[in-house]
């Protein structure tokens, strides 16, 4: 009933605006710590506390545990200051910004476990990024009509037009975020052999350098956008490992585990999930309504497997106001 | 009133030459030298300060650490987790170019080995993930078990189905602006 009400442009906006919350948290959790060191000690800075809590004593559950200070809300302003420019006037420098406040959490807080897990998602995702740029031509579509800061892009008519430049060379965030979580992996694995120095670190950062340089000439020379992840994968992946094999680490580098507290509460990461979900379901309940119909087994399998969804989402209304 | 429409005209053109060639055609070499090499700067510095926040990250949870049967046992049905959704994500793209029924078999054959490789249900096992417990909780209150393992599966196939039509919705609007 009520996807009917809406149009596309509003489902727009809703995503638009899901993408400023986002946008708005991660350049607020990058800005603190430089915030908090720019500030003189001079100006205090209370700390907050909101707790929100259901039931007593041993069953006490805290649905809201979230700690803060003066300089977070002043970090939190100056976000939505540049969130609110980037909405209205979708300027590349702001796009910027958030594109690598989005890639600095993404590091930060995606973490792979072993060695092994990052190889085969790197190879995978290899994979699927030749696949998809050489295959089809969907990559370079979403990349070049999604309107979110999912890529950094820098104009290449800088030098002429000033900062109104519109001619833009463009780099997604996966090939950024995804040898970085590997990278970042590295750095752990060379804190853990306690030897005062990042072998690993430093050579997988050297060969992902390489890598871009390789992907930039290559695609100079053939005038074709290209995966950056086919030359990103093997410069990070090789020459890490190639480092080990010489210095004899091979074993201890398959051996490594990192393991890391799960139970962890992150509001931010389940909340924004929970919101994209939602926000998916209308977009596609959206889609089953428009009056094109194709009478094949496909879209009835969907159509049943929708119409289920909806009766559980109904009942569970029933059970939430139950609650009530 | 003529200023604009001769932008648009020339954005237009621009972008009939960038579908033609793939590529944009950079303004002048040194251009085109500033925007890459500001470009990589960009994607070196996140990476680079990303990781040492990271490795913060790993001494402040180190104190937290729990012992280590139980962490085995998370660290596989992470695991478990991750390849789930790799699963989920392939199987939506390669459906389109193949029929869906072989996308499901492939669904049907890794729930199946997943209910072996964990040695419980899915009902017990969602109760460990932090953000599936939190989803899906009102689920689990309010059904019996045997209900939720469905409603997982119907779940996960909704998923594949969403990844499908916006990827096509891309597509129709590729061809509609040719």
């Amino acid at each position: 009933m009520v996807f009917k009400l809406f149009s596309k442009d509003h489902i727009n906006y809703l995503l638009t605006g899901y993408f400023f919350f986002l946008e708005v948290l991660a350049l607020a959790h990058l800005l603190s710590p430089v915030i908090g060191s720019l500030v003189p000690s001079s100006i205090p800075n209370t700390p907050f506390h909101i707790s929100f809590t259901k039931g007593k004593g041993n069953q006490k559950q805290s649905i809201i545990d979230y700690e803060f200070t003066s300089h977070d809300i002043v970090c939190v302003i100056i976000a939505l200051v540049i969130g609110i420019w980037y909405l209205f006037q979708k300027h590349w420098i702001a796009n910027n910004l958030f594109g690598v406040a989005f890639a600095v959490n993404g590091v930060e807080l995606l973490h792979l476990n072993n060695i092994v897990t990052g190889l085969i998602l790197l190879s995978g995702l290899f994979v699927y990024d030749v696949f998809w740029v050489f295959g089809t031509n969907v990559m370079v579509t979403v990349a070049k009509s999604f309107d979110a800061p999912i890529k950094l892009i820098f104009p290449q008519d800088i030098l002429v037009n000033g900062f109104n430049a519109t001619n833009f060379a463009m780099l997604g965030l996966g090939d950024i975020v995804i040898p970085g979580i590997f990278i970042a992996l590295l750095l752990r694995f060379d804190n853990s052999l306690k030897r005062k120095s990042r072998t690993y670190f430093y050579t997988s950062l050297i060969a992902y350098f390489l890598g871009l340089m390789l992907t930039i000439m290559v695609m100079h020379v053939f005038r074709h956008a290209q995966p950056a992840l086919l030359y990103l994968v093997p410069a990070c992946s090789g020459a890490p490992l190639l480092i080990a094999l010489i210095k004899g680490d091979i074993k201890a580098l398959f051996a490594y585990v990192f393991s890391f507290a799960l139970y962890e509460f992150r509001p931010q990461i389940q909340y924004s999930l929970w919101v994209f979900k939602m926000i998916l379901r209308l977009i596609c309940s959206y889609q089953d309504n428009p009056d094109e119909k194709k009478a094949s087994k496909k879209n009835k399998d969907q159509a049943i497997a929708n119409k289920e969804q909806q009766s559980t989402k109904e009942s569970k209304k029933k059970d939430a106001k139950k609650a009530k | 009133m003529s200023e604009p429409i001769e932008a648009a005209v020339q954005q237009a053109a621009e972008n009939v030459t960038e579908t033609l060639t793939g590529s944009k055609i950079p303004a002048t070499p040194e251009g085109a030298a500033v925007a890459y090499s500001s470009l990589i700067i960009m994607a070196m510095l996140p990476i680079f300060f990303g990781a040492l926040r990271s490795v913060k990250h790993q001494t402040d949870q180190k104190v937290s650490e729990s012992n280590n049967q139980t962490q085995r046992h998370v660290n596989r049905s992470e695991f478990c987790l991750h390849v789930t959704w790799l699963i989920t994500l392939s199987t939506s793209f390669i459906s389109l170019h193949c029929h869906q029924c072989y996308c499901d078999f492939v669904f049907y054959l890794w729930y199946f080995q997943l209910h072996r490789l964990l040695g419980k249900s899915w009902n017990e096992w969602t109760l460990e993930m932090p953000w599936c417990s939190q989803l899906s909780h009102q689920v689990r209150s309010t059904y019996l078990n045997n209900m939720s393992n469905l409603l997982f599966l119907i779940e996960v196939n909704f998923y594949c189905s969403c990844f499908v039509r916006i990827v096509r919705g891309f597509q129709a609007v590729l061809k509609g602006s040719h």
